[in-house]
């Protein structure tokens, strides 16, 4: 036992050895070489509301709907809410190289056009649409304080999906358009 | 060999050269450390098409994840905040020491600029900037009874950290944890997680980083 620590510690010694001791004035790192690829901005989503208010209006409490991607509506008896996002919404998706680890971190999102509070409005991050709960899925009042939505590693392409969804109750004021902006960074390793 | 530089070259500009609509930004992460009054010109690389804006902001490390701070980087002025990209074009950042003693991390963030105002996915590269003559090193190493390992930076500076963990059983080492390129800010605490097949014995964590090493031992029993 002594032995391998002492083993140890003389390996550790050795792995020293070649320290210059100096604190590097510049470094980039790993190298010059690095790349690091982005693309499919910008993320925006915009629901129109216009002819969803009309059916809200006429049959509030529908049965519950297939779900079909977001194309179609959810009326959830119980609770007198419905999800749903406008046929001219489905998803954007993102595509990330780099050969360096990364984080994709989610800023804050703005809403433009919309008195419903931000807890309302799901936003899906790799995962599958018609799930409107667990992992990947977050309100808009979740991101007041940046979040990290996906950690990738070196090497390869990723593609991630971004969804986003609204939940509505009864009784909601909906205008006609309103419009989602999400800013999102991709960070290599720090 | 013949063989492989060819490839290689070619998989370094097939990540080189962005997709439509794509940016690429080279180096991926900058390290400084300057005087008080020094200053510093870094260039990056960015390739892709269309008009980018250039802006740097606070950030943070809550565990191994950034954290967006907001604070003001104006230690970190890129010469042009919005650069038209044709393929590629070399953008200079002046970078000058900060007041605050220690390590100032700041993300400088390359977007594109979206028609219609529109935001954004974009770039953010890490680029850290030591006081000289204020650092204060200090690491704070803990092993958890289940293995886990615990590194606390309670100094000031950004320790970049390189080492491993061995795991002994019985007398010989089960299991080694090898540790590189591990940054740490301060303040900031990350848990290193440890490797499957160990049951009862002791962790011994070797690390070096900005000048110093560490080494801590404790038990562990799963």
């Amino acid at each position: 036992m002594k032995r391998i620590v002492l083993l140890a510690f003389l390996a550790a010694g050795l792995a020293l050895a070649d320290y210059n001791g100096n604190i590097g004035v510049l470094t980039t790192t790993p190298s010059d070489g690095t790349v690091f690829v982005v693309t499919g901005g910008p993320v925006q989503f915009t629901f129109d509301f216009s002819a969803e208010v009309a059916n809200w209006n006429a049959d509030p409490l529908r049965p519950k709907a297939s779900l079909d991607g977001f194309r179609n509506l959810v009326v959830d008896r119980g609770r007198h809410e419905r999800l749903f996002a406008p046929t001219d919404v489905a998803s954007r998706v993102l595509s990330i190289s780099s050969n360096v680890p990364y984080q994709v971190v989610l800023g804050v999102p703005t809403v433009s056009g919309s008195t419903l509070p931000l807890s309302r409005y799901l936003i899906g991050i790799d995962r599958d649409p018609s799930n409107s709960s667990g992992a990947g899925i977050y309100a808009l009042s979740d991101l007041t304080a940046p979040t990290v939505v996906y950690t990738g590693t070196a090497g390869g392409t990723k593609v991630l999906s971004i969804y986003a969804r609204v939940l509505v109750r009864k009784n909601d004021l909906l205008p006609g358009t309103q419009t989602i902006t999400i800013p999102l960074t991709v960070v290599p390793a720090p | 060999m013949r063989r492989g530089i060819p490839l290689l070259g070619l998989l370094v500009f097939g990540l080189a050269a962005p997709p439509l609509g794509g940016v690429s930004v080279s180096p991926s992460r900058v390290e400084l450390t300057l005087v008080p009054g020094e200053e510093r010109v870094v260039e990056f690389t960015v390739r892709g098409e269309g008009e980018f804006a250039l802006k740097a902001v606070g950030f943070r490390m809550k565990g191994d994840q950034v954290v967006l701070t907001g604070e003001d980087c104006s230690h970190v002025r890129p010469q042009e905040t919005a650069v038209k990209v044709a393929g590629q074009r070399v953008v200079a950042v002046r970078v000058r020491a900060v007041e605050r003693p220690g390590t100032t991390a700041c993300l400088l963030q390359v977007y594109p600029i979206a028609q219609g105002g529109g935001v954004v996915l974009g770039v953010g590269i890490p680029l850290y900037v030591t006081r000289a003559g204020t650092e204060q090193i200090a690491l704070s190493i803990g092993v958890l009874p289940d293995g886990r390992v615990v590194l606390e930076n309670s100094g000031n500076t950004l320790l970049r950290l390189k080492g491993f963990v061995s795991y002994i059983e019985g007398g010989r080492e089960v299991q080694r944890l090898s540790v590189e390129d591990y940054a740490l800010l301060p303040g900031n605490t990350r848990v290193l997680s440890s490797p499957e097949g160990i049951s009862r014995g002791e962790a011994l964590v070797y690390l070096e980083g900005q000048g110093k090493r560490w080494t801590k031992r404790g038990s562990y029993s799963r």
